[in-house]
């Protein structure tokens, strides 16, 4: 039995917008889930919805067996009764209470005794490494710091499960990437169920064990990060997930001697739409072994340190892609986009094939 | 350099206008110091405006002696009175910023309503009620008729200070497990500080100044403050140093509750923009 069941849930609001349209998923025991999509994509609405803060207008939600939500039986379970721990994106720690009774607060509410509170509180606060900032008012917290207090909090109960509503986007950059572990880790370590919605793929790749990708309140596509990038299932997950972005190339644009050679390769004649991550072409004075050999000329070389990504015009289209190691191009050069890898999306950008070397 | 310029002009009107605001106020408080330091002949001969000639505390003695039992009444009244209808006004604030639905959105223009009503047009209703009750004529039934009408101004003053609570401390709290009452009184009540004292100490100044309720609800005046300022307004005669002390005594529990707490007053208007700071 997975641990959470989300059953074609549908969310209208007022007057006419749909934020989430019939999406249905299941988290497995344990497991840590990315909702990965940008703003707007109903990820956040969803989240609500698991936790209570929302009302879906059809569907239901299960956690552990237990149906939460079901818009068509019309039952309703609060948030209150839920059993669950969530983490606001701006933390939400209660500006009036120290560190301590803020990870106090839900163990009070289920009406522990004091020293089994005291007990628990340090157990968690160890956990999370905030022993020496139980006496401080959260707004005498870093950024990281609030954070770990607002999963403290969240965790104190033993929830069934945890959801995270953009947990590191108000962090600095040097910060998130140390939560981003600290978060995995402690997630791995405790087991719980959990849910991070975010807009980052990077932060969905550090974390997830699966994701799942939301655009127009609709699913995308499902699965492990590494089969997001190696086959994504439309244009939407091709160009969403990927940095830098993929290059899609218009086949119609191309000139006819290429587009004959795509449609020989490929086998097939309604292919639209050309799919190149820029990490899987490479820029050389010469041809190599690849799917396709686009010819152009250099425009712009990008250094990154370890490696270049360099922009080629093939025919009226930019592409980039890597410069092949050892090589030295400079605009205005006559270039091969070596392709070692293509993914072909057709006319309703759906991802017919892929062609590899 | 221009720019600066007209900061400057413009801060020079802002004085100005401060300035002349300022006169315009003080000029009643000071006629009431200098009446009440006269004698009965001299407050009558003299024009308002010129000092006393021989400033003597006599006729500030001897009514400060006479108001003190109704000022002592008056706390009785409008302490409890600003207490509870702030408490029950963030209350019901707190369930319309609740539910934000139709029957929020009706309770909320019934209290509006409410609180613009000219309490002259709800007296009948209002004396007939105090007296069904037997509490006319008495300290209860004072309080009660102010904070029936006094309530829905707390409420709707403290519905504009609940809005500014970020709704996600409410969210949190509903994860945490916390239900509405606990929600009011962990989460939001403290927010809420600076709202509830400046809702209070409004309240406990419009009370304190009123003076048609407590008229039309007792006999004589001994039981509020601005009964007995009016009862020296004498059928045969006035004594005029004696209402100018009897003002100027009466004036003052409000200017040093309002001095003494302006910081809060001014803390909770800003609540109005600023929200509440994390």
């Amino acid at each position: 039995m997975p641990a959470i069941q989300i059953d074609s849930i549908t969310k209208v609001f007022h007057p006419n917008i749909t934020a989430l349209d019939n999406v249905s998923l299941d988290v497995e025991k344990g497991e840590f889930l990315v909702i990965l999509g940008p703003s707007g994509s109903g990820k956040t609405t969803l989240l609500r919805i698991i936790a209570g803060l929302e009302k879906p207008s059809r569907g239901r939600v299960v956690i552990d067996g237990e149906t939460v939500v079901d818009a068509e039986k019309g039952i309703y379970v609060p948030p209150q009764k839920r059993d669950i721990g969530m983490v606001f994106q701006n933390w939400a720690l209660y500006p009036n209470m120290k560190v301590f009774d803020n990870i106090a607060f839900p163990l009070e509410i289920k009406g522990e005794r004091k020293d089994v509170i005291r007990k628990r509180v340090r157990e968690i606060a160890e956990v999370l490494g905030i022993e020496d900032l139980l006496d401080r008012y959260p707004r005498h917290l870093s950024g990281g710091q609030q954070q770990r207090v607002a999963l403290a909090r969240a965790l104190a109960k033993n929830p069934r499960i945890l959801l995270l509503d953009e947990p590191f986007s108000n962090l600095d950059a040097r910060v998130r990437i140390t939560a981003r572990t600290f978060v995995k880790k402690l997630q791995k370590r405790l087991g719980i169920t959990t849910i991070l919605v975010t807009h980052d793929q990077a932060d969905a790749f550090a974390v997830g064990d699966r994701i799942v990708v939301l655009n127009r309140g609709r699913i995308q596509q499902i699965g492990v990060p590494q089969e997001l990038y190696d086959e994504p299932a439309n244009l939407f997950t091709a160009s969403f997930i990927g940095e830098p972005p993929i290059n899609l190339i218009e086949v119609d644009n191309l000139d006819k001697k290429l587009k004959d050679n795509i449609y020989k390769v490929s086998n097939l004649s309604y292919v639209k739409v050309l799919g190149v991550r820029p990490d899987e072409a490479i820029v050389s004075k010469r041809e190599m072994e690849a799917v396709l050999n686009l010819n152009g000329i250099v425009e712009l070389v990008e250094i990154l340190g370890s490696r270049s990504y360099v922009h080629v015009d093939i025919g009226g289209q930019l592409i980039v892609a890597l410069k092949a190691p050892g090589e030295e191009v400079s605009p205005g050069e006559k270039v091969v986009v070596n392709v070692l890898k293509a993914h072909l999306f057709d006319e309703e950008g759906s991802r017919i094939s892929t062609l590899r070397v | 350099m221009l720019r600066y310029r007209s900061f400057e002009l413009r801060l020079l009107a802002a004085s100005l206008i401060i300035i002349v605001v300022g006169v315009l106020w003080i000029i009643p408080m000071y006629s009431l110091l200098a009446g009440s330091l006269k004698s009965l002949a001299e407050v009558q001969g003299t024009p308002v405006l010129s000092p006393p000639a021989r400033p003597s505390l006599e006729a500030v003695r001897k009514v400060s002696l006479e108001l003190r039992d109704p000022i002592i009444n008056t706390v009785l009244i409008v302490v409890p009175v600003a207490l509870v209808s702030t408490l029950l006004g963030s209350a019901a604030a707190y369930a319309i910023y609740r539910r934000m639905d139709r029957v929020s959105d009706t309770i909320m223009i019934l209290i509006a309503i409410a609180t613009y009503i000219p309490y002259h047009a709800i007296l009948v209703p209002l004396i007939n009620l105090i007296k069904g009750l037997g509490l006319y004529d008495t300290l209860p039934g004072i309080a009660l008729a102010l904070l029936v009408y006094y309530t829905p101004m707390a409420a709707l003053l403290m519905v504009i200070f609940i809005s500014a609570i970020p709704r996600f401390y409410i969210e949190a709290a509903m994860v945490d497990g916390a239900g509405d009452g606990r929600i009011y009184r962990r989460v939001v009540l403290p927010l809420l500080g600076p709202g509830i004292t400046s809702t209070m100490i409004f309240i406990l100044i419009m009370t304190w100044n009123n003076f048609f309720i407590p008229l039309m609800l007792s006999r004589g005046y001994e039981k509020y403050i601005t009964l007995k300022i009016f009862s020296y307004v004498g059928q045969s005669g006035t004594l005029y140093n004696e209402m100018f002390a009897a003002s100027l005594i009466g004036s003052l529990p409000p200017l040093i509750i309002f001095l003494a707490m302006g910081r809060y007053f001014i803390k909770g208007l800003q609540a109005f923009g600023g929200g509440v700071k994390g």
